[in-house]
């Protein structure tokens, strides 16, 4: 039933993302050669603000479409098709948690070419330049480095899937009957109240750590690995701490969810 | 195979539907009250009641769209949920599609997700719509859309069929095609559960009625029975139930 759940989910969403990726594409190759006309460094920049700000927008984007996604999916009338499927709410979480996830990798690798093509199309960093970059940035890596890079990426990745499972329980409890009148606000309200607890655990997990006697080698180890030209040297330490990272957004996704599911266990009830 | 068994179970107890005890409040009003039903396989039930009454409020808990209520609802002896919504074919009294869909989409998802649902009789029932099952649905007209998603419905061998005012909002001639796809396409061993306040349209198709007062039973049973008793068509003991 999964399966099947990922396989609905990703041909309700493709045309979404397919649009912005081709916006994304579009803009990339028409903007710079428009650019490359002036030579002028007000231009320059405004170019180069151009660049960030789509890669910003992208991001903007995607976020409010899976937000929709789940809304629209689940609380509008199509969720009388959703909700009568023989699926269970977990089931129908877990599936559209998957297909953000999905959809972030994605985007996130469309956004990573888009800009390298606007850099090599606004000639300001020719291509031969990039590609020997990045052959010099892989020769330097060895399978240590990758296993690094590999767990900060999937670290990243889960970090805005926990951002993403946020939503979802922000606008499960805005769509409750009994906060009906405020449903907006609730949801907004909601949002920002779940971040500022998640920011009450970690302080309070900083502080008991820091009560017990290692707290000083371990901030003298966080300090070495600041300096990105040694962090090979501290390689374990690094991985360490990723490893943290990711179990901590893997606990709070699986809260979001459950808090979630309990709501459309318990309190669903489709205008 | 599963729906035999299914079958042969419910007859053992002869209860498709048992609804003990159940009430909804909304703030301080109850839309539903202390309300108990056993519906059996293999009748034709209407669900008749004025606007807010509680029939749709009923209809979603038992078809899962509601599930904050107090009581008990089963459905062939399982609590609402993924197995009971695998016995219940469901229309909703809206359209439930999403824009980029046309009927291909709709009866592909219907395929997988249900294992009692006939592909051919919907595609047979499209075409003789004179529906085009390639047409994406934002384009069709409401009463095309209404048309499909019956015939989505009606093309499931289901246990229970569960009908949201399926004939309120279309011409009548619109209406006698609905209620004639209703009978000549359902699983018999079934049951349909129809709510609707169209009475004089839909009488002769029932053999039980349920009347729902805000939100409390006050009548029910087998419709020639309730006729023979009262001396009156259903229609004309609404209108005197129903009274403003």
């Amino acid at each position: 039933m999964l399966g099947k759940l990922v396989k609905y989910d990703i041909r309700s969403t493709w045309r979404d993302f397919a649009a912005v990726y081709i916006s994304i594409l579009l803009g990339v190759l028409i903007l710079p050669p428009v650019f490359n006309h002036f030579d002028n460094e007000i231009v320059n920049g405004i170019a180069g603000f151009l660049g960030v700000g789509i890669a910003i927008s992208t991001i903007i984007v995607m976020v409010i479409t899976l937000f929709k996604i789940f809304n629209t999916n689940v609380f509008s009338k199509e969720g009388y098709l959703t909700m009568t499927l023989p699926a269970t709410s977990t089931q129908l979480v877990v599936s559209k948690l998957l297909i953000s996830s999905m959809w972030i990798v994605l985007t996130g690798i469309v956004s990573a070419i888009g800009i390298c093509i606007f850099a090599v199309n606004l000639n300001a960093v020719p291509f031969a330049e990039i590609s020997d970059g990045f052959r010099k940035f892989l020769s330097m890596i060895d399978s240590n480095g990758f296993l690094a890079m590999f767990m900060l990426a999937a670290a990243m990745i889960l970090s805005a899937v926990k951002e993403i499972a946020k939503l979802f329980l922000a606008c499960s409890i805005a769509h409750l009957k009994q906060l009906n009148r405020f449903r907006v606000p609730v949801g907004i309200l909601s949002y920002f109240v779940f971040s500022w607890i998640e920011t009450l655990i970690v302080q309070a997990f900083a502080l008991l750590f820091s009560l017990f006697p290692f707290t000083e080698e371990f901030i003298r180890q966080l300090k070495l690995i600041d300096d990105m030209s040694s962090i090979h040297q501290h390689l374990g330490f690094f991985n360490g701490m990723v490893v943290v990272g990711i179990l901590y957004s893997m606990v709070v996704i699986s809260a979001y969810a459950l808090g979630t599911i309990w709501i459309l266990n318990h309190k669903l009830d489709l205008d | 195979m599963s729906n035999q068994n299914s079958i042969q179970d419910m007859n053992k107890t002869n209860e498709l539907v048992r609804i003990t005890n159940l009430t909804k409040k909304y703030k301080n009003k109850a839309a539903l009250s202390n309300i108990n039903l056993i519906l059996e396989p293999g009748h034709i039930v209407g669900l008749l009641g004025p606007n807010g009454s509680g029939k749709t409020t009923l209809i979603k808990i038992l078809a899962g769209a509601l599930n904050d209520f107090d009581g008990a609802v089963t459905v062939n002896g399982k609590s609402v949920g993924p197995e009971s919504k695998a016995l219940v074919s469901y229309l909703p009294d809206s359209a439930y599609f999403s824009p980029w869909m046309c009927p291909l989409d709709m009866i592909a998802l219907f395929k997988d997700f249900y294992s009692d649902f006939d592909e051919h009789k919907c595609l047979e029932m499209l075409r003789r719509l004179g529906l085009n099952e390639k047409q994406r649905i934002k384009t069709m007209s409401k009463g095309m859309i209404e048309k499909f998603q019956l015939c989505l419905v009606m093309s499931r061998n289901a246990m229970l069929y569960i009908l949201d005012e399926p004939i309120g909002g279309v011409d009548p001639a619109a209406r006698d095609f609905i209620l004639d796809t209703i009978l000549t396409n359902y699983n018999e061993d079934a049951t349909i559960f129809l709510s609707t306040h169209l009475i004089s349209d839909v009488e002769r198709i029932f053999d039980t009625v349920i009347f729902l007062r805000e939100g409390e039973i006050v009548l029910q049973g087998n419709i020639d029975n309730i006729r023979a008793e009262e001396g009156k068509s259903i229609d004309q003991l609404f209108r005197e139930v129903f009274k403003c």
